[in-house]
């Protein structure tokens, strides 16, 4: 028995995994929801922690996890970032050091397809699919040989996958975006997973096209459900766009947003809505919630997750008068990029700038 | 077991405007209590404190209580003085730009609701003071729960006469600075730019004004913890 | 019935040793002030193969010695506080050492640590004691080890020698260079009478006592010299460059307590001096460059405390500045000295025991007496600024007053050159001057008007926002009461209702207006707005925009805002961006109402992207464009073809734009009709 559990941490990724062994953290967004889910299932010892990359959204919350005295961390996985400069990468390397030092928490740097290893369990296997560890070691910022793009940190992402008792799951790729693809379709050319949560909030992957670059991602992982962990107040996700890549090329799969979108509805329901779990959910305030936190649990031949798929698309249907995954929204944003006849956007300079400075 | 509550009947008005009492009072008629309207001044806190016990269940109360010479304290630490002996009571301030960082965010830990005066309509009291009495309770919202977390200085400087601390919780919001009286901080501890410390912190917060700080203790220093510690 | 003893298990000494005192230049700087309590005259520091673990530390002195009862009661006994025992040395010096702790910590450094000491009353005898702190590891409590002293017949003059062997870890450059810096400052270098004289073979401390040695004393620009007497009565007095006495202050300009009152200081006598420096390019006695003093400064700056002549850790040391200094500089930085720009020290002899040290030995407990000696030091200080400021406010005043003076002195001077000169060459030179002066009173004009004008805008500024400030309450008090009422009679009234809701939507409707006009200035004057930090650039033309609705509504026109579909972010303050927006929209406004009636009035604001890390932030009217004036001429400050017009609206913009590291420029004509103004930021990347 096994269950993994998607958190609405609001705009950012956290998901934990749990099975008779123990518990894994991927990713910690910002805000209390992370502490108070453990709370509620009284989770006192973390096995590992893997950061997928080092953007705020994906390990502020580590900061704070790291700070609580009652909880006991095995280790943290995460890749070495050279340019970056954020005042909150810093910080976590301050809060790293004294976890290292005074609590014997052990630190991996490094969180690559070598992992893997490290990091088997029982009839639950977490798969890191990418980045390859020479992808790695040429690094956010970095050139790889052969005049490819240079790596962004968020195309350096760390790619996970769940797979129980043999079938692939749940893949979770952080903010990968078209460059950071291309890499993991060279080692892994079908990364399959029943369900996917949607690369950077289903935001705008780089300078590749959103439409072609969701269509082609949904393609290879054909997933039945895809998950995106966005916030209702930033941001404007998920793109109009994205979500008409993966209604074309997963016509059949449940869409479901951990918060509901300015763009599916103006406003927001009144009363608080019925078909959430128990869980814990940033959106809870405010009745901001669309699906809020899923929870996946395995060991039956179909895994189920709650909300249902069922009573959130009838939520949907209620309370999201231009919905995106009911193809109700119009998919007409202001993009100036998008010009007419879907002409090539002008081309730029190589690379993006990867730290926040 | 549930426990009866203690039912809000009587609400105690302290503003110094007399005329914004009486609008308040108005307010809290529609909310469905009894108001009652304090005064006329009030040297120390414990006097306004048990006055408010013998006469009312919950409070309301203004911030800026000293332009008028109407007390020696604020509201903010009014409201926290009653948070102290289980009384529910509301902050209210016309000007909640102005205080929140310094004078509110002092007491901001026992001060469970603030209202700028403009949302203060008999809904949001009535919210409002059901959400003390559930604090109260040790029922904390997910925006008032403090947890321990990382926070790092980012200047310090001078505010209304008062040293105060401009830092960053990178858990909450990495690009913003918080600014918070420098007397929450025991002395000793390092302010520098750039130190870190830990303190508790309702970390859920939507906005910065809800933000409290407490319990600050040291952190590792990366600059001067080197060679002979390791 | 046995007797039993509380014993202690050989961890208690690491919780007292290096737990305690963790820093390695502390604990040796105490062995430091044994050697000083013992009468040395010298004490010599040296440090062998520290660059590595395993090294060894050895510090040699000429003093006193011990003798072997007093090795067993006194240096082998921990934790005793001294206190008691406090008489003077035959040097007649108060005993500085602590409780043995600091002490223990630095024999701890190693794996052994031995002690040799010559006592003088028993010329010819030396006594030898081992310590081996792996003895210790394995006992299973502290009094299990046993000591042994021996005694060995020597030639050797007085004094002790402490040699630790095996260090358990480097002494890296930093360690060294703390060191280097405790022990320099440790005897007050500014006073040679002391008679006690540290030292670290190692380079970094030859050339720190080089430098700090050093005495710049002379180039200070004012010395501030404060006494605090017996009874607890300051005075204080400031000098200048030249030795002249500028000021000086009795108790009662100094202490300053609450009601006019001037408590006395409950604390040791003291003398506070104080050297601060004009580091910005003054003129220095020969050869003095500023980078040397500088470098000085960085050596030595900060005010040390000296108790009983030497320096407490870690007062002054970089990061402990206790008397806030450059927190005080940080509000007035012409006038105020900072750890950088001054050296100082606070020496206090204490003979009544009044200051405690902390059992760590990082400084005094701050009880009263503590307190009252910053509170001494840190009013001086505030003296000796508000002095300063004074003496600047009326040298300025007195500038003013005599500015046209200085003119025509200049000029008659002039003119007394211009009659020198060769006869025929004067008409062609007087011309040339003529044309300056023309053209330099034309200057003063421009500068003059400008600064009218900007006095003016202040004033209309802060009245505005008093203004605002004051009505804000009565404003809230209209809207909320007219809820009430409308509720009210909703229940009341049932549908004769509707006879009232109109015009009391009117009132409520006014209302909002007002507050929201009430509420600019101050949101504005923001505090939080001027800070500098990553600023979500939609949702502040969403606030601003939210906030000028009331204004454009009034005014008719239409606004449409058309954004990016992204987050774009820069780096600046909140206000920034605002003040861009409110001067662009309030001209925009102002063109479009010095129309007349035009068919459309509209504003657009809409954003692009510019490749990936610039924005282009558009503001588009339908007014007539820009007429009268040249296309650059708008930015600069006073044109205005507006008969009321500030003229400095385009000119804010553009010089915020600048601090943002931006770009603006404008079009005369836009696809609107009117003008269009584009301002390009840099943006921080998106996460």
């Amino acid at each position: 028995m096994a269950e993994l559990t998607i958190l609405d941490v609001g705009h950012g990724n956290c998901a934990i995994l749990r099975d008779d062994r123990g518990a894994v953290i991927i990713d910690a967004g910002l805000g209390e929801t992370l502490l108070e889910f453990l709370e509620q299932r009284e989770i006192t010892v973390i096995d590992a922690v893997l950061i997928s990359h080092a953007d705020a959204d994906h390990i502020a919350g580590l900061l704070t996890l790291l700070a609580q005295e009652h909880i006991a961390v095995g280790a943290v996985f995460l890749n070495t970032e050279t340019l970056r400069q954020t005042a909150l990468w810093h910080a976590l390397l301050v809060a790293l050091t004294d976890a290292r030092r005074r609590r014997a928490v052990k630190v991996h740097a490094q969180l690559t397809s070598t992992s893997s290893e490290l990091l088997r369990r029982d009839e639950i296997e977490i798969q890191i699919l990418a980045p390859s560890p020479e992808i790695a070691l040429v690094g956010a910022g970095g050139q790889p040989p052969g005049d490819r793009p240079l790596l962004s940190a968020n195309a350096m992402s760390a790619v996970v996958r769940i797979v129980v008792n043999e079938i692939p799951e749940v893949l979770l790729p952080g903010d990968l975006d078209a460059v950071g693809l291309e890499h993991l379709l060279a080692e892994y050319p079908e990364p399959r997973a029943r369900v996917l949560v949607f690369p950077h909030h289903g935001g705008r992957p780089a300078r590749a096209d959103p439409e072609d670059f969701a269509a082609r991602l949904c393609a290879v992982v054909r997933a039945d459900l895809v998950v995106f962990s966005i916030s209702r107040r930033k941001h404007a996700t998920p793109q109009p766009e994205v979500i008409r890549g993966v209604l074309q090329a997963a016509p059949g799969a449940h869409i479901a947003c951990t918060q509901l979108s300015e763009r599916c509805a103006a406003r927001l329901p009144s009363a608080p809505p019925t078909h959430l779990n128990e869980r814990p959910a940033r959106g809870h305030v405010g009745n901001a919630c669309c699906a809020g936190t899923i929870e996946l649990t395995f060991g039956n031949a179909t895994p189920t997750y709650t909300p249902a798929r069922s009573s959130h698309q009838a939520f949907v249907e209620r309370e999201a008068p231009t919905a995106l995954c009911m193809g109700r929204g119009t998919f007409v944003g202001h993009t100036p990029e998008a010009g007419e006849g879907g002409e090539q956007r002008p081309s730029r300079r190589r690379g993006l700038p990867v730290a926040g400075k | 077991m549930m426990v009866a509550e203690p039912e809000i009947r009587r609400v105690a008005i302290v503003d110094d405007d007399p005329s914004q009492a009486d609008v308040m009072s108005e307010l809290i008629r529609d909310a469905g209590y009894e108001p009652i309207i304090l005064g006329p001044r009030f040297e120390h806190v414990d006097d306004l404190v048990s006055k408010i016990r013998k006469s009312a269940d919950a409070a309301i109360c203004d911030h800026r209580l000293q332009p008028r010479g109407f007390a020696r304290f604020n509201g903010a630490e009014a409201v926290a003085a009653l948070f102290e002996v289980s009384v529910p009571s509301i902050l209210v301030t016309q000007y909640i730009d102005i205080d929140a960082d310094v004078s509110i965010r002092r007491w901001r830990r026992h001060v469970p609701v603030l209202l700028s005066r403009d949302e203060a309509d008999p809904d949001r009291i009535l919210q409002g003071l059901n959400q003390c009495v559930r604090e109260l309770r040790g029922e904390h919202l997910a925006s008032r729960r403090p947890w321990r977390t990382l926070i790092q200085v980012d200047d310090t400087n001078q505010e209304s006469g008062e040293q105060v601390v401009d830092a960053h919780i990178p858990s909450w919001n990495p690009h913003l600075a918080v600014r918070f009286p420098a007397a929450l901080v025991p002395p000793g501890l390092n302010l520098a730019p750039g130190a870190y410390l830990f303190a508790k912190v309702n970390i859920g917060a939507d906005r910065a004004e809800d933000l409290y700080l407490f319990d600050f203790e040291r952190a590792p220093d990366p600059e001067s913890e080197g060679v002979l510690l390791g | 019935m046995t007797t039993e003893h509380l014993r202690f298990s050989p961890d208690i000494l690491r919780r007292l040793g290096e737990e305690l005192i963790p820093h390695a230049d502390q604990g040796i700087v105490e062995l430091v002030r044994n050697s000083y309590d013992a009468d040395a005259h010298h004490c010599c520091v040296e440090l062998i193969k520290t660059e590595k673990p395993g090294g060894a530390l050895r510090v040699t002195d000429d003093g006193n010695g011990m003798k072997a009862e007093s090795i067993r009661d006194g240096w082998l006994v921990l934790g005793r506080s001294v206190k008691a025992a406090r008489q003077l040395t035959e040097l007649r010096r108060l005993p500085v050492g602590d409780k043995g702790l600091g002490r223990l910590a630095a024999l701890r450094m190693g794996r052994v640590a031995r002690l040799r000491t010559r006592p003088t009353d028993e010329p010819g005898r030396e006594y030898r004691l081992k310590l081996n702190w792996d003895l210790f590891e394995t006992a299973d409590v502290v009094e299990n080890v046993p000591l042994d002293i021996k005694s060995v017949p020597t030639r050797r003059q007085k004094g002790t020698t402490i040699v630790v062997t095996g260090l358990r870890v480097k002494l890296g450059r930093r360690e060294v260079q703390r060191l280097a810096r405790a022990l320099v400052l440790l005897s007050d270098p500014f006073n040679h009478s002391l008679g006690f004289h540290p030292k670290l073979i190692a380079p970094e401390f030859q050339d720190l006592e080089r430098r700090v040695r050093e005495s710049y004393f002379d180039d200070a620009e004012f010395r501030l010299v404060a006494q605090l007497d017996e009874q607890g009565c300051a005075s204080a007095r400031v000098t200048d460059r030249s030795g002249t006495v500028r000021w000086k202050a009795k108790h009662e300009d100094l202490s300053k307590g609450p009601k006019l009152t001037s408590p006395l200081y409950r604390t040791a006598p003291a003398t506070f001096e104080l050297w601060a420096f004009n580091v910005t390019g003054q003129s220095f006695t020969s050869g003095v460059t500023v980078t040397e003093l500088r470098e000085w400064l960085d050596a030595i700056g900060g005010v040390h405390l000296y108790h009983r002549g030497l320096r407490v850790y870690p007062y002054g040391d970089p990061g402990h500045d206790w008397l806030e200094m450059n927190l005080a500089r940080a509000r007035s930085p012409e006038l105020r000295p900072s750890t950088n720009t001054s050296v100082g020290r606070l020496v206090v002899q204490d003979p009544r025991d009044e200051l405690i040290q902390k059992t760590d030995r990082s400084g005094f407990i701050e009880d009263e007496a503590f307190t009252d000696l910053r509170r001494f030091a840190q009013d001086a200080l505030n003296w000796m600024a508000s002095e300063r400021l004074r003496e600047r406010d009326q040298r300025r005043t007195k500038e003013r007053a005599e500015a046209p003076r200085t003119v025509s002195a200049a000029r008659a001077s002039l003119e007394e050159t211009l009659d020198q000169l060769p006869p025929q060459a004067r008409p062609a030179v007087h011309s040339a001057i003529q044309r300056l002066e023309t053209a330099r009173e034309q200057e003063a004009k421009t500068l003059r008007e400008d600064l009218q004008l900007y006095r003016t805008l202040g004033t209309v500024g802060t009245t505005a926002a008093v203004f605002a400030h004051e009505s804000a309450k009565p404003v809230t008090q209209i809207e909320m009461m007219g809820k009430r009422v409308a509720d009210r009679a909703r229940k009341l009234l049932g549908d004769q209702f509707a006879e009232i809701e109109k015009p009391l939507q009117y009132i409520l409707r006014a209302a909002q207006a007002l507050r929201s006009f009430a509420a600019l200035p101050l949101r504005l004057l923001n505090r939080e707005k001027r800070r500098t930090g990553h600023i979500e650039v939609h949702a502040v033309i969403r606030d601003a925009l939210d906030l000028f609705q009331p204004f454009l509504a009034d005014a008719q026109i239409e606004t449409r805002i058309e954004l990016v579909d992204s987050n774009p972010r820069i780096r600046g303050s909140a206000a920034a961006i605002e003040a861009i927006l409110a001067n662009l929209l309030t001209n925009a406004v102002n063109a479009l109402s010095s129309e007349g009636a035009s068919a459309t009035r509209e504003i657009d604001i809409r954003t692009e992207l510019s490749g990936e890390s610039r924005l282009l932030l558009r503001v588009l009217d339908s007014g007539s464009g820009i007429v009268g004036l040249g296309i650059e001429d708008i930015w600069l400050p006073g044109r205005t073809t507006r008969l009321g017009g500030t003229g400095l609206g385009l000119t804010i913009v553009r010089d915020t734009v600048a601090d943002l590291g931006g770009k603006a420029h404008a079009l005369p004509q836009s696809e609107l009709g009117g003008a269009e103004f584009v301002i390009e930021l840099p943006l921080v990347r998106e996460e």
